[in-house]
């Protein structure tokens, strides 16, 4: 589902790469956690999968299209099939949490429909069935600044799923959120990709959450890898070796 | 010397020079601020009673400055607004495109509204039209300018959320930006606005019509009583459009 060759990302600024070299594959359906201190490339490794980031060298295949190979409209077709929520949740100010979440139907539609406005009764209704899903539909039609940080990540949730993706990302979708709305948050996000068997990889800071949800974590440290496993398999020392 | 550096007292005194030179230079005389009582004399006698019978005749005028001033701003917030979005570094998508647009924009802009009033009088013919012209060609210029602005410091979550979901780049760039700078635009409009009612009152002194011809032909005919009256309704007219104004920003916002 998920390739990475030798992948390396180098700001211009930057002495150090992003990320550096990493090789490994994500099969569909596992929920990846992906650990390691700030700087350590996290953020830059998420952004390589739907193309948001590009790279230096090496290769990244997504759903079967190697993202380098691609044109603007193959790689917005790509994306439509890869959602993404955000730390900060990047929703636009003054929409409603409706609004908002359909906007996540923009890769799949013409642009005069999205000018317009015109949606078909079926993407009315699974954008219901996702504001159900994260518990907003009550909150549909309320301006998403309005919202507390954990509902408004729920919205960037809705939109993602509305997607109807193949892939979730999320960069660091917790961040900013107190630990039992990150937990609600994670709960969510595990009972969508079981319902779906949606390959999921996230970005967190939380060990405790990356321990308790992820079905594998991959650790990075100065843009490499240096842990892929499972939960389980990650003892302190692995820990130690990330975080020092 | 803790609030200030020592570098603070050469700007003060760089700043001491120009404004000496500047008032030098404008013909500044405190003796001549002792003559303001000279003014309010002459005001008192040869102003007052206005006029209230021009009422109706002017209040019909004010109309026309109205109409030039809306026509003429709203159309080119129509224009700026695309326009700004080539003359933002962000959202151009090429840089020749970006600097023909933003030098575009300052070449209009340089131009004075009484110039373009000029020319188009003597282009067009004397009426309003020259002068909705002038407002127009400079507004479009202005707002193009402060607009691309906004975009260029508006958050770059949102556009690259509808990046991430596929969005073209022209579709994630209006539904991102848009929303977001909004309030300013409308802000930066009703100023504009503003401003257009006061500059279509200029341009009638020099042959667009308007309240501003109307106090032009008061003035040169010394009917002191008449321009009184004209200048208590463009007050009012300035405040009415500051209110409503305020109103509508803070409903947007």
């Amino acid at each position: 589902m998920l390739d990475f060759n030798n992948v390396t990302v180098r700001y211009d600024e930057a002495e150090d790469p992003a990320v550096d070299g990493l090789t490994m594959q994500i099969a569909k359906g596992e929920f990846v956690c992906v650990l390691g201190r700030s700087g350590a490339g996290k953020s830059t490794f998420i952004r390589t999968i739907n193309g948001l980031q590009p790279l230096t060298g090496g290769s990244v295949t997504a759903l079967g299209y190697e993202l380098g190979g691609l044109d603007q409209k193959k790689l917005r077709q790509l994306r439509s099939e890869i959602g993404m929520i955000f730390q900060h949740f990047s929703l636009i100010p003054r929409m409603t949490v409706r609004q908002n979440v359909y906007t996540g139907r923009f890769g799949k539609r013409s642009s005069y429909r999205n000018y317009l406005g015109l949606f078909t009764e079926e993407e009315k209704q699974l954008t219901s069935y996702f504001l159900e899903e994260v518990g907003l539909l009550p909150y549909a039609d309320r301006r998403v600044e309005r919202l507390s940080g954990g509902q408004k990540q729920r919205v960037g949730i809705a939109r993602a799923m509305v997607q109807e993706p193949s892939i979730l990302l999320g960069d660091e979708p917790v961040a900013s959120l107190d630990p039992t709305t990150s937990d609600h948050i994670f709960q969510l996000l595990r009972q969508l990709h079981e319902e779906r068997e949606l390959t999921t990889v996230i970005n967190v800071h939380d060990v405790e959450l990356a321990k308790k949800y992820a079905s594998r974590i991959i650790g990075l440290k100065q843009g490499r890898l240096v842990f892929d496993g499972s939960p389980d398999d990650m003892s302190k020392a692995d820990l130690d070796d990330i975080y020092e | 010397m803790v609030w200030f550096r020592k570098r603070m007292l050469i700007y003060a005194g760089i700043l001491l020079v120009l404004l000496i030179l500047s008032g030098r230079g404008s013909d500044f005389s405190i003796t001549g601020l002792f003559q303001l009582g000279n003014t309010w004399e002459m005001l008192t006698d040869r102003f007052f009673p206005p006029r209230w019978d021009l009422v109706p005749y002017l209040l019909q005028q004010s109309l026309i400055t109205m109409s030039i001033a809306f026509f003429g701003t709203l159309t080119a917030l129509l224009v700026a607004l695309p326009l700004s979005f080539l003359a933002a570094e962000n959202t151009s998508g090429s840089a020749p495109g970006f600097y023909l647009v933003r030098s575009l924009l300052s070449v209009f802009r340089s131009v004075p509204e009484i110039v373009f009033g000029l020319i188009f009088v003597v282009s067009l013919g004397l009426g309003p039209f020259a002068a909705l012209l002038a407002i127009f060609l400079h507004n479009v210029s202005v707002l193009g300018k402060l607009i691309a602005e906004l975009v260029e410091s508006s958050d770059k979550g949102p556009q690259e959320a509808m990046s991430s979901v596929g969005a073209g780049r022209r579709t994630g760039q209006l539904f991102s930006i848009i929303p977001q700078i909004w309030p300013n635009v409308l802000s930066h409009y009703f100023y504009r606005f503003e401003v257009a009612i006061r500059t279509s009152l200029v341009l009638g002194m020099i042959g667009g019509g308007g309240l501003g011809q109307s106090l032009m032909n008061y003035y040169n005919s010394l009917a002191y009583t008449s321009m009184a009256t004209a200048i208590i309704i463009i007050m009012v007219l300035v405040i009415i459009v500051d209110v409503s104004g305020g109103i509508v920003r803070k409903r947007v916002i």
